[in-house]
């Protein structure tokens, strides 16, 4: 078994060598001065491409001969027109030109006709294919080796709307959308400054897709941001569909059921993360934006809590920590306590359960599976399913297992209040949504094996797994383990915002972290004085 | 070597207090004291911080060395070794001791049937799991589990209170100071003594400088709570009944009215146990890896939690011969290893300062 | 009985099968040495579940320790 593991591996080991290899860059080639030799290249390079367009224009008195090339609908027709077409189509556009006849055409094109707000000279024929498939016009000039690159880009996208995975009552509506340029604007116009950097990479051998890195420099740790470029550059696939490939690509833990990559649809939310020291990987073509590193914390929390007050939303954290035990732990809990721990319970209630199970066929454990097992296909489904059957889906759900299994005698009631208690809770926590049935599994067959015992081996065994994961360096557990003091005002409880001073320590740089403190209690003395000298 | 393992004074004192309830909390060892348990507690709890006094000196005569390290450097090379090789063993017997109790506790509690065994290979496991990920996970680890322990003893303890009767403390020092003391010595050497296990641990301290206010606040608070613990059995069971039991944690909670909370007692008990067996256990470990040479001692966990298991049957026969044999013999056979050779190591470094 | 043993056995193949790869993977000069304390670890750990198993373990050394010190300190147990 070993020796085929082993060869596997070295498979494995020789493909990704083979694709290191493949991934070199195409080598920079010259644009042909003749236009025959040009078009023949293009029709090369685009054979059988229907949505490739080019035209050909003779402009200064039929002198010069150019080509236009771009994509029908990456660039928009109307800026094509308005801002490239026409211009080069008017009859004094070259008047100038032809009288001084020094300037080279190309520059006098870019300074005097072409009113594009952005002009890039390109010199490489590859790099013009690329800004072609990037939504581009490309102006070729006959018996010139540089060619115009004008933004063009307009593509049809989806309008800003509320994302439908993170909904709050209180808080800004707009969600990120497919297009990067657009969620790139959406963050910017949270954060209006100049340090907020984003670094634009391309991954991906076949898509070529735009990747954006985004963080604020003097906050994000420099090493941190280091990191993160360096797992994206990487990075050696075919494609780039979503920022789940990314995700995948670049976490810390890939064999572990915990996320140690955050998502999220909502510029306020990933500008607050990348306030806070972290950095966040815009995706072209997702609305997902991804945030490193990521803490176990953070399932916790929800963009809302800042919002709202402090007293409220703390209450709502405590909330949110009884339902992770709630839904990993309940069903366990009832199984050990009716087969191991029958003395624990007030005999009344004990009495009460025994009365509806009376009828039952199965053991609790049974009837926990049976039940869990249930709900998670009812889950699946209502999330597969088209929207107007998802309705029916729940009828089922409710009606069929709930109601009529109970009265079947499969499952006593008390079972379906617990799945139901546990259903719930799960739904609170989203990040950790897909993962916590797991453990919920795990704990009830722990707890059948060896009752409250059994889960708590499970549990201290779940700690030490948590406590060893790590996301992009930073222990998976902090602020709880490594305990930081300062940082526990985030936590289980949210301290009001005017308490909050530092930075996480974990996350920023540490000369921000520790000397921010101080410079923040250096100014609030400050201002101080400042009253008593008013006065 | 493992010097580039680092715990925080924080998980350090955690570790150190987990490791001092460990057992201890559950098996009451002053119960013999009867009525006067609280004053034979607070006498070892005296000389306990007179134990780690010693334990904080040596180790800070000797930075970034472990206790196998130390003794080689003071006994030289080969008798450092043998006493070494003594260390080694009394960890793992330790180990072994605490596992074999924790089977019993569980076997005489809730799982009647299930083969005690079965539950202590259970507990080994997730050890090895927690040896396996090294020191810093455990302390980390601690950091999360360790308030649950406190929560759940401030729990029962409040919830008991309609069950005390102070009439239990008196009457007062009935037979004398002499059966006092000899139980003070017992508890002593346990939980007390047992810390010099952390002589293989406090290099790993992250900042030394703390060593010595880490190690007396850990004493000094799980200290209190085990002496609240004692109070509370004393004043809820009576001397009498004290005396009788086993495990007398498990009979005083079951007072508490309406409920029943026997199962916080087990879950106090993996807790401290899980602290006191990983530290046991990797404290064996680094010794044996250091003695070796070796850089990592993470390949030698399985065969050595296995080898704690089988010594956790084997040791004794049943629970009533452990009982006999921690309270009369268990003081003698390691209050030289707890005192004896650490006082030998401190006064062999002082003579060699005036050489 | 019979069952114990063939649970232990394989408890046994099971440790070795996990260890193995990291084992070998040990840099020349200690791998010996680790191979032995290994292997040495095991067996000892092996040959006293079997001997438990089969219920003719040896002497406890408890029992052994509790006779040394009554020699040593004369202490009536």
């Amino acid at each position: 078994m070993f020796s085929w593991l082993k060869r596997k591996y070295k498979f494995l080991k020789t493909m990704a060598q083979a694709n290191q290899q493949k991934n070199e860059q195409p080598q920079a080639e010259k644009i042909p001065q003749s236009f025959p030799e040009l078009r023949a290249k293009l029709q090369q390079v685009f054979a059988e491409c229907g949505d490739f367009k080019t035209r050909e224009i003779l402009v200064g008195d039929e002198h010069y001969r150019l080509i236009i090339a771009w994509m029908d609908n990456l660039a928009s027709n109307q800026i094509l027109h308005e801002s490239l077409i026409r211009p080069l189509l008017e009859p004094q556009a070259f008047c100038q030109f032809l009288e001084d006849k020094e300037e080279d055409l190309a520059v006098f094109l870019k300074n005097n006709v072409l009113i594009a707000a952005e002009l890039k000279e390109v010199t490489d024929f590859n790099q013009t294919v690329e800004f072609i498939l990037c939504g581009e016009s490309v102006i070729y000039i006959e018996g010139s080796s540089t060619a115009l690159a004008a933004a063009t880009r307009g593509w049809e996208t989806r309008t800003v709307t509320e994302p439908e995975t993170e909904t709050v009552v209180r808080g800004p509506r707009e969600g990120f959308v497919e297009d990067l340029a657009v969620n790139c604007a959406l963050l910017r116009r949270k954060i209006k400054n100049p340090n907020l950097k984003m670094e634009m990479m391309k991954i991906g051998r076949q898509t070529k897709t735009t990747v954006c890195v985004c963080y604020l420099k003097g906050i994000a740790d420099p090493a941190l941001v280091q990191e993160a470029k360096t797992r994206l550059q990487k990075i050696n696939i075919d494609a780039v569909l979503e920022s789940g490939y990314l995700e995948e690509m670049i976490e810390d833990a890939p064999l572990s059921f915990f996320p140690t990559v955050g998502n999220s649809e909502k510029p306020d939310v990933v500008a607050a993360k990348i306030l806070e020291g972290r950095v966040g990987i815009f995706c072209d073509g997702t609305p997902f934006v991804l945030t490193v590193p990521y803490l176990f914390l953070e399932t916790l929390q929800a963009s809302e809590d800042y919002y709202t007050r402090a007293i409220s939303s703390s209450l709502l954290r405590t909330v949110r920590i009884i339902c992770f035990y709630v839904s990993i732990l309940l069903p366990g809990l009832y199984v050990a306590f009716l087969n191991f721990h029958q003395s624990v319970l007030p005999l009344n209630f004990l009495l009460t359960i025994a009365a509806s199970r009376e009828s039952i066929p199965f053991s609790p454990f049974t009837e926990a599976l049976f039940m869990g097992i249930t709900f998670e296909i009812l889950q699946e489904a209502g999330i597969r399913m088209p929207r107007p059957i998802g309705q029916s889906v729940s009828i089922v759900g409710a009606l069929v297992i709930g109601e009529a299994s109970v009265r079947a005698g499969l499952v006593s009631d008390p079972m379906v209040i617990i799945t139901a208690l546990t259903a719930i809770s799960t739904f609170i926590l989203p990040p950790l949504q897909r993962v916590l049935p797991f453990f919920r599994f795990g704990f009830t067959i722990a707890a059948n094996i060896l009752g409250l015992l059994g889960i708590f081996f499970f549990l201290i065994a779940l700690v030490i797994h948590l406590c060893t994961l790590r996301s992009f360096g930073i222990p998976y557990l902090a602020p709880l383990a490594p305990l930081s003091l300062s940082d526990i005002k985030d936590t289980f409880v949210r301290f009001p915002l005017w308490t909050m001073l530092t930075r996480p320590r974990d996350l920023t740089w540490p000369e921000t972290g520790q000397a921010a403190k101080y410079r923040a209690g250096a100014e609030q003395l400050l201002s101080k004085m400042r009253k008593k000298e008013d006065r | 070597m493992m010097t580039n393992v680092k715990i925080s004074g924080y998980q350090l004192a955690l570790l150190i207090m987990g490791f001092l309830f460990g057992s201890t909390a559950v098996l009451n060892p002053t119960a013999m004291a009867g009525q006067d348990a609280w004053l034979a507690y607070i006498l070892a709890w005296v000389g306990g911080f007179m134990l780690i006094w010693l334990y904080v000196r040596i180790a800070l005569i000797n930075p970034s060395l472990t206790l196998v390290e130390i003794l080689k450097v003071t006994f030289g090379k080969y008798l450092g070794t043998v006493i070494a090789l003594l260390y080694i063993w009394y960890f793992l017997h330790l180990a072994a001791l605490v596992l074999r109790d924790f089977g019993e506790h569980m076997n005489v509690t809730v799982f009647y049937r299930t083969p005690m065994t079965f539950i202590i290979s259970c507990f080994a496991l997730l050890i090895a799991y927690c040896l396996r990920k090294g020191l810093e996970v455990t302390g980390r680890a601690a950091e999360i589990l360790m308030p649950y322990l406190f929560i759940f003893v401030i729990i029962i303890f409040f919830l008991l209170i309609p069950e005390y009767d102070t009439n239990n403390l008196f009457p007062f020092l009935e037979k004398g100071l002499t059966p006092v003391i000899q139980v003070a010595f017992g508890v002593l050497t346990f939980p007390f003594g047992e810390t010099v296990t952390f002589l293989m641990i406090f290099p790993a301290l992250y900042s030394p400088g703390q060593l010595k206010k880490v190690s007396f606040a850990a004493f000094g608070v799980m200290g209190f709570i085990i002496l609240g613990i004692i109070v509370r059995d004393l004043l809820s069971l009576g001397p009498d009944l004290l005396t009788r039991l086993v495990f007398p944690p498990s009979l005083s909670t079951e007072l508490t009215p309406e409920l029943q909370l026997e199962p916080l007692i087990s879950v106090n008990f993996l807790l401290g146990g899980w602290v006191k067996i990983t530290v046991c256990l990797y404290a064996a470990l680094v010794g044996i890896a250091q003695l070796l040479g070796l850089n990592d001692y993470k390949h030698l966990v399985l065969p050595l939690v296995l080898l704690a298991v089988g010594l956790a049957m084997w040791l004794y026969e049943d629970l009533f011969k452990m009982m006999d044999w921690t309270a009369n013999v268990y003081p003698y056979y390691a209050f030289p290893l707890q005192f004896g050779i650490p006082l030998l190591i401190l006064l062999v470094a002082k003579i060699r300062k005036l050489a | 009985m019979a069952l114990n043993i063939i649970l232990l056995v394989i408890i046994a193949i099971i440790m070795v099968l996990l260890d193995l790869p990291g084992l070998l993977k040990i840099e020349k000069k200690n791998k010996i040495k680790v191979l032995i304390s290994y292997f040495l670890l095991l067996l000892t750990g092996f040959t006293l579940g079997l001997l438990l198993i089969l219920e003719r373990e040896p002497v406890s050394p408890t029992v052994i320790i509790e006779r040394m010190l009554n020699l040593i300190l004369g202490i009536g147990l």
